[in-house]
């Protein structure tokens, strides 16, 4: 089980070639990315200049680590790795990486679908957008629970 | 007991974490002790519904028990992933 909470950006091929595994048959994954996410009439007219992801360490750490572990129980998981980013992001860079393996497709597909579901209502993290004209808008979750 | 504040909280009571001696038994409480301390604090709790808590990490209620040596946290929904 591999839990990272990281500043710096994260090589998706070598984290998906570090579960292969001769018992593996199936490795599934989800990359969130940055994009421009306030929907609020005056944001919509800006241009988004960087995302900036606050999080609550001990919190976060203590959160993904509860539910990788039951993922890896549950869809009886070979491997689980969970790495979120925080700090300043721009558009199109990398937020969070989820990579579960395990022998048939049906396991590694519903875990990744469970754990980023889950991250998105429980882990402590917070979006800060910032415009081009330097405006500010903290971001609000949405109204309903897939994004 | 350690008082944590994130985001839009941390912006509008202007400071990320505190150390306070407090008789409250709840979150509930701890929060009518915090609104007294200014106009700032009043303002970040004025709408308990965009609230959450955390006592010691773990998601609590107005109702959640606290004690001393507790690490308490008051932040918005998250927005993670």
């Amino acid at each position: 089980m591999k839990i990272k909470i990281q500043r710096q950006p994260f090589d998706i091929a070598r984290e998906i070639d570090a579960v292969r595994s001769e018992y593996v048959g199936a490795i599934s994954s989800f990359l969130g990315t940055v994009r421009h996410v306030s929907t609020t009439e005056d944001s919509l007219q800006k241009s988004l200049k960087s995302l900036t992801l606050e999080h609550y360490p001990l919190m976060v750490d203590k959160y993904l680590r509860k539910i990788a572990i039951f993922a890896k129980s549950e869809f009886k998981l070979d491997k689980v790795v969970i790495i979120h980013r925080f700090g300043e992001l721009f558009v199109k860079d990398d937020i969070v990486l989820i990579i579960c393996s395990s022998a048939h497709r049906k396991a590694s597909l519903g875990a990744v679908e469970y754990i980023i579901d889950n991250l998105k209502t429980d882990a402590a993290f917070w979006k800060l957008e910032t415009f081009s004209d330097s405006s500010t808008e903290w971001v609000c979750p949405p109204p309903t629970k897939t994004d | 007991m350690k008082i944590l504040y994130f985001a839009w909280v941390r912006t509008k009571t202007g400071i990320a974490s505190e150390i306070i001696t407090t008789d409250a038994k709840t979150i509930g409480e701890l929060i009518e002790h915090l609104i007294q301390k200014s106009s700032n604090y009043k303002d970040a709790f004025s709408d308990l519904k965009g609230l959450c808590f955390s006592v010691n990490q773990t998601f609590a209620t107005l109702e959640t028990q606290i004690k001393k040596g507790d690490e308490i946290a008051f932040f918005p929904p998250v927005t993670g992933g």
